[in-house]
């Protein structure tokens, strides 16, 4: 793919290193739906024609029907997910439509498409969770032991008399947190990218106003080094999973520690 | 989420008795034949700490790197995916944790003991006008009589606890209400019934929002 400055091929440890398909073949839909997009862009600006576009589509989606089936097969080359796919689409078309389609695109500004692509059904998915933890369970269960007073603790200590719905729902509004918190990242992830290139930009003239539109994209990246750099979104991404799967203290020997005296409750 | 998690390993303890966690979600000893170790919850527990790893990871490549795109940034798809696998789930377990939870009321009531009404005997004294500061020191007192004389709290008749303050009157056995007690705290975000009713009807309706 990059061999043709090369007089050696890369040695083998380097290449195992640098080997990143076995996790990011996860990308393989989102990979192949940005490449469906970008040959329609490509068509737009007359550098590949109907006929070529159109052969085109039909590769990459017998492509992708072959990961949905199980039948795409790696070869020794194929480095990651977007190699995989030109390859295959390259042996299923020939060379002069498949070897069209990485006109004046990056992998840099394709793998950032692709993560902000996934990552904005993941917020959904996550979101999703949420609602159904707190909406179908948590309420309910509150609903239902609404009577139920317990102690309320604080430093571990009974502290004052709280209802057991009041502590079961506390958790609830975490977890509205988290989704809102998700919520916020949104706007920052659905941003398109592709059309930066490797860093410049794109050199033909491609619409990318009209890519955001195609891929369901909000808003496009207004600086392609920007665009091909960025993955504050990831760090802000594990970082609100982080907060979401909240950690506590180190679990202390409570049980010790506490009253273990209880006097009867004369009325509750 | 481990925070809850904690919080149920905790009620479930046999110290507890809050909450019984369902044999679906629980795990035997290969050892103590009478073990039910809440395992499902610990390893939503221990899975934050995996979470924070990716996290901290991810953070620490992207610290100081030069502009645009360096292949360090490969393993940024790592840690995005795992955070995600981890969380789903995990929280596929909570679900069926929580969904199969049956409460104790029984122990939840026998938990809730009298002197954590002290809070409310200053409340009484204040709502008779006595300023908080010196209900809060009255009410201390009466605390330390119970305990130096082995008298239960309900118990210390109103001739001593007139010795301490002379606010203290007939409706005083009032305060020994637990129900009351919590009902007094009818502000919104507060545990009276109304106010934890107030936060579900808030939540049912509060996750269609934020855009997805």
């Amino acid at each position: 793919m990059w061999g043709g400055r090369f007089g050696e091929k890369a040695h083998e440890s380097l290449a195992a290193l640098n080997n990143s398909l076995p996790i990011d073949k996860r990308l393989y839909d989102e990979d192949l739906t940005g490449s469906v997009a970008y040959a329609k862009a490509l068509q737009k600006v007359q550098l590949i024609t109907v006929e070529e576009y159109e052969a085109m589509v039909a590769g990459l989606e017998e492509v992708r029907k072959e990961w949905q089936s199980g039948a795409i097969v790696f070869q020794p080359g194929d480095e990651d997910v977007h190699t995989v796919n030109e390859r295959r689409l390259t042996e299923l078309v020939g060379v002069d439509v498949g070897g069209k389609l990485h006109t004046g695109r990056s992998r840099n500004d394709q793998v950032a498409t692709d993560m902000r692509l996934w990552m904005k059904k993941a917020v959904t998915d996550l979101q999703r969770d949420l609602r159904e933890v707190v909406v179908d369970i948590i309420c309910p269960m509150a609903e239902q032991w609404i009577h139920v007073l317990m102690p309320g603790y604080t430093h571990l200590q009974r502290a004052q008399v709280i209802r057991f719905s009041h502590w079961l729902l506390s958790y609830g509004f975490y977890f509205e947190s988290d989704y809102k918190r998700l919520a916020d990242l949104l706007p920052r992830v659905d941003c398109l990218p592709l059309g930066s290139g490797a860093i410049a930009g794109n050199p033909f003239g491609i619409d990318r106003e009209e890519l955001a539109k195609e891929l369901g994209f909000k808003e496009i990246t207004r600086n392609s080094m920007f665009a091909v750099g960025d993955r504050d979104f990831v760090g802000e991404y594990t970082g609100i999973v982080f907060y979401y799967s909240f950690f506590t203290l180190p679990f202390f020997v409570f049980q010790w520690t506490l009253t273990t005296q209880t006097v009867s409750p004369v009325c509750t | 989420m481990s925070r809850l998690a904690e919080d149920l390993i905790l009620f479930s303890s046999k110290e507890f008795g809050f909450v019984r966690i369902s044999d679906a979600f629980s795990t035997g000893s290969s050892l103590m034949p009478q073990k039910r170790n809440p395992d499902s919850l610990e390893l939503i527990r221990g899975m934050s700490g995996e979470v924070f790893g990716q996290m901290a990871g991810f953070m620490m490549t992207l610290k100081g790197l030069p502009s645009t795109y360096n292949k360090d940034l490969q393993s940024d798809k790592l840690s995005m995916f795992t955070t995600y696998d981890r969380i789903r789930s995990s929280m596929s377990v909570l679900k069926g944790v929580l969904s199969t939870l049956v409460v104790s009321e029984d122990n939840c009531g026998r938990a809730v003991t009298l002197e954590m009404l002290a809070t409310d005997i200053a409340y009484y004294l204040v709502r008779k006008g006595m300023p908080f500061r010196t209900a809060h020191h009255v009410a201390g007192q009466v605390i330390k009589l119970s305990e130096e004389q082995s008298i239960p709290l309900h118990l210390i008749s109103l001739e001593k606890l007139q010795e301490i303050s002379g606010m203290f009157a007939d409706d005083f056995m009032e305060v020994w209400y637990f129900e009351k007690s919590v009902e007094q705290y009818h502000v919104k975000g507060g545990t009276s019934k109304s106010s934890v009713e107030e936060q579900i009807v808030y939540l049912k309706s509060a996750f269609g929002l934020g855009g997805v």
